[in-house]
């Protein structure tokens, strides 16, 4: 279970760097970038749900909702964090 | 195999009863879905969402989420309302802007795995762009007066059959307006859902199987990720596809010829 978590959280953290790629000074090319991150995310995150259902079968849909759960947690943190006021300076 | 079965048909059955503990929640003759309670988890993330986002409203927004929110509006306003209805659709930026929205909540929500979009349920859609059908004749009675706007689906100048004729394809297209708004956001939302779903069933298959077929599970799970990705896309596209027809029909009320 703490590692499907973990591991949702970790997939979390890839999809927000790839994001962070994407800078007014190339656009395009930061899209190029993020999309390619985020596709090898998904992959990691299906490719972990195949070897549990591969491997540990029985575990799989605890493995599933904790991946699920872990990484909604971390996007939940960083979108609080996002709503936080920032003093201008 | 059996377990397979039970998937497809948990997959197409549309309004599966929602169970907790084995058991239905009800409120008398009313039971709740599965997709009536994606609903209501949307409803609530996003008020949620702009709750939080705009707890502290300034001039300048202040934080990341405010900026984000105001461009988000500002899309709302400019291209979906002014855009179609002129400088009258500032006021239709609420009514518009909770159309958008809460659209594109449903249907993002319904991209997290175990979860479904609320708007996958025709029950919702139809609900929905009968309202709207509703609330743009009545805005276009309310500015022409019931027998101005009902003389606007008459064309001027032109002969008297050809205009019964005109009459008649007007009526039968604004008729017709809450079945194809409603079936295009249904259709396109349950449908990709059941893509991803069978794409899953399928790999589930192909790793049951012997031999060479066990490999051949790899492609479709890079094929679901792109679809993934393409879900992401129709879920966007959908609801602005929602919220301009809303705008434009709203605007074909207030602007008759």
């Amino acid at each position: 279970m703490l590692g499907g978590a973990v591991l949702g959280a970790i997939l979390a953290a890839g999809a927000r760097v790839s994001v962070g790629r994407i800078t007014p000074d190339d656009p395009i090319g930061g899209m190029v970038q993020a999309a390619a991150l985020n596709f090898l995310v998904m992959m990691v995150a299906f490719g972990s749900l195949l070897a549990v259902f591969m491997f540990a079968r029985s575990a799989m849909f605890v493995f599933g909702a904790s991946l699920v759960s872990g990484f909604l947690v971390v996007a939940v943190v960083w979108f609080l964090g996002a709503a936080r006021t920032q003093n201008a300076h | 195999m059996e377990m397979i079965g039970e998937g497809v048909k948990e997959l197409l059955h549309e309004l599966s009863v929602l169970t907790v503990a084995g058991h239905k929640v009800e409120a008398g003759q009313f039971v709740l879905t599965n997709y009536a309670f994606f609903l209501l988890i949307a409803f609530v993330v996003t008020v949620l969402f702009f709750m939080i986002g705009v707890r502290k409203v300034s001039l300048v927004p202040n934080s990341r989420l405010g900026s984000m929110i105001e461009m988000g509006v500002e899309f709302v306003r400019d291209s979906l309302c002014i855009e179609s209805m002129g400088p009258e659709g500032k006021k239709y930026v609420p009514f518009i802007g909770t159309i958008f929205f809460y659209v594109l909540f449903n249907n993002l929500i319904g991209l997290i795995p175990g979860f479904k979009p609320g708007t996958g349920s025709m029950g919702t859609t139809v609900t929905w762009a009968v309202l709207i059908f509703i609330v743009y004749n009545a805005i276009g009675i309310k500015k022409h007066g019931l027998w101005g706007y009902l003389k606007s689906f008459w064309p001027k100048g032109v002969a008297a059959p050809i205009a019964a004729f005109v009459a008649l394809l007007e009526i039968v297209s604004q008729m017709v307006r809450p079945l194809t708004l409603s079936v295009r956001l249904y259709a396109n939302m349950y449908a990709g859902h059941v893509v991803l779903g069978i794409f899953s069933i399928f790999t589930v298959m192909l790793i049951e199987a012997s031999g060479v077929m066990k490999i051949m599970a790899v492609l479709p799970i890079a094929l679901q990720v792109v679809l993934y990705a393409l879900e992401l896309f129709v879920a966007v596209i959908q609801a602005y596809i929602f919220a301009v027809l809303t705008s434009v029909y709203i605007g074909g009320a207030l602007n008759t010829h």
